[in-house]
């Protein structure tokens, strides 16, 4: 069933009544679909420009300020792009490409071949619809083409990336800019200069992160687990337990088991039925821990909580609970609460 | 005749297609390169030579089974069979657009990828390709090949430019939509994907009478 599929039904079956809780989660943007095959791991890809299908400079800018917006905005060891005058692959411009025959730039792509080139067709191009205008090279009149964006588009492509599957009303188009039809200016999105969130999604899912600490894109929705632990389970007044979180993000493929550094991890314990935050705990030596020192005063129950972070597309997590007790002789513990410093 | 709402095989496709593009699935992921993977903390000595001996079973919520991070396919309905998609064409099929008041009208072929090959093209008005009464039931065959799944929208044209879309029909297999309820200057989108990396997006610019 095909994402906007799922859109429409449950749209549907919401405005009879028969579906409530559901349609929130289900109206979410979705990641692009995936173009494979996939390049390996971290490739730097170089291009040139086409022996006589050099483009003007206007173009040329525009296609370096956009391999420059690849890299910056992919957040994933994704394909990088640079320019270099002995590059593997091209990028023409003119009236000979293999463009279809509306396309105002087309792209070809082997991955197994290690080859891939880009096309643009010509400014002033006459379409049975109207004439193409690239906004670079005409002072970006409205309805105009960014070329920095159309080709920020074939760069995804490129690297993998399918259409966007847009809602129905294109209320997210600014969600990706590998789009099944291309924005003139002034339309949302005309001149995007980032993957969108939902081009960024994919790339991760297909290429991996940059590292443990870079944050999942919102258009995923990756569960987390969160292991802890404890030194011991039985202190003695004045004694300290030191406990350690191991937060992982339990997605798919290539975001299985990764850890989870540079988050936000609370030390929590409960009083009576209540849990309660204590601290923050600092981060571990390895990746994705965290690890803080306490000194309980009673018997209590602490665990961790890994609360859902607006910025990142992965779910909250708690940990299980582990009970410290106090092991006081020859009398009865006192009642005093316990504290994250040496007494 | 007319939209169907089956549950096709894209996602299932796209599913493995990611799967596929990932390489492999199981097992912890090779650490990337970059800074900040190995977070160091100052950590007191007495907590360093203590050794954890109690670990914790992490909740139910946290140990939930892992779930795909593509978006949440929908309502947990029971998915029907889908229609069976044909062989993939060597290229994007010819669309052409049946039930009008005339001729069948050719589509305009815009965006599409197609294996190593992909395309960008703008939302195309162009000239008027035929008239239909509001309402009406139209079809588009797609040079004999059958789309696994396909994705429908309209769109008002104003000055020759399409507005905002509205919500159209979609389904698997063959493709059927139903013309605006109201009369008027209208763009029909349709998006047909055939395969991973393998879908074409098609115009129609039509008055509704």
């Amino acid at each position: 069933m095909t994402p906007s599929l799922a859109r429409r039904l449950v749209a549907g079956l919401a405005a009879l009544g028969i579906l409530t809780g559901v349609a929130g989660a289900a109206l979410a943007a979705t990641p692009d679909p995936t173009l494979p095959p996939a390049w390996p791991m971290d490739t730097a890809l170089t291009y040139r420009w086409a022996t006589n299908a050099v483009p003007p400079t206007a173009m040329r800018t525009a296609v370096n300020k956009a391999a420059s917006d690849a890299n910056a905005s992919r957040r994933s060891r994704a394909p990088s792009y640079s320019y270099s005058s002995s590059g593997a692959n091209g990028v023409s411009y003119g009236t000979s490409n293999p463009c279809g025959v509306n396309g105002l730039a087309c792209f070809q792509r082997d991955p197994a071949d290690r080859y891939w080139h880009l096309w643009f067709r010509e400014n002033g191009h006459r379409y049975d619809w109207g004439t193409l205008t690239w906004c670079e090279m005409s002072g970006s009149p409205n309805g105009c083409y960014q070329a920095e964006t159309i080709t920020l588009d074939e760069f995804g492509h490129v690297a993998g990336l399918d259409h966007h599957v847009n809602l129905a009303n294109d209320s997210d188009y600014a969600d990706a800019v590998v789009q099944t039809y291309s924005h003139a200016r002034p339309l949302v999105g005309w001149n995007a200069s980032a993957f969108g969130r939902c081009d960024v999604a994919t790339l991760q899912q297909i290429y991996d992160v940059t590292s443990w600490t870079t944050l999942y894109s919102t258009c995923l929705d990756i569960p987390t687990t969160l292991a802890f632990a404890a030194s011991t389970t039985q202190v003695p007044l004045s004694g300290s337990v030191t406990f350690t979180a191991t937060l992982r993000a339990n997605g798919t493929g290539r975001l299985a088991g990764n850890p989870m550094a540079g988050r936000v991890v609370v030390l929590q314990a409960r009083s009576n039925t209540t849990w309660v935050d204590l601290l923050t705990m600092p981060a571990g030596s390895t990746a994705g821990t965290y690890v803080a020192t306490y000194w309980p005063r009673s018997a209590q129950d602490y665990r961790a909580v890994f609360r859902k972070p607006a910025s990142e597309g992965v779910r909250a997590s708690s940990s299980g609970a582990i009970t410290v007790s106090i092991t006081c002789s020859p009398t009865r513990c006192p009642l005093v609460a316990g504290a994250a410093t040496q007494p | 005749m007319g939209a169907r709402f089956g549950f096709g095989g894209h996602l299932g496709a796209v599913v493995a297609a990611a799967l596929l593009a990932a390489g492999c699935a199981g097992g912890a992921s090779s650490p990337p390169q970059g800074t900040g993977r190995s977070a160091v903390a100052s950590v007191p000595a007495a907590v360093a030579s203590l050794a954890p001996t109690a670990v914790a079973t992490p909740s139910a919520e946290a140990m939930a089974t892992a779930t795909p991070t593509l978006a949440p396919a929908g309502p947990t309905a029971s998915p029907t069979a889908p229609a069976t998609p044909g062989p993939i064409p060597a290229k994007p099929p010819v669309a052409v657009l049946r039930g009008l008041d005339g001729p069948a009208a050719t589509g305009q072929l815009g965006s599409y990828t197609w294996g190593r090959d992909g395309s960008e093209a703008p939302w195309i008005t162009g000239k008027v390709l035929g008239t239909a009464a509001a309402g009406a039931l139209l079809d588009a065959s797609l040079g004999g090949a059958t789309p696994a799944s396909w994705t429908s929208a309209w769109a008002e044209v104003s000055s020759g430019t399409a507005s905002s879309p509205s919500d159209g029909a979609s389904g698997t297999g063959r493709v059927g939509v139903a013309a605006p309820a109201k009369a008027g200057d209208w763009s029909l989108r349709v998006t047909a994907t055939f395969g991973p990396g393998h879908n074409a997006t098609y115009f129609w610019r039509l008055v509704i009478k």
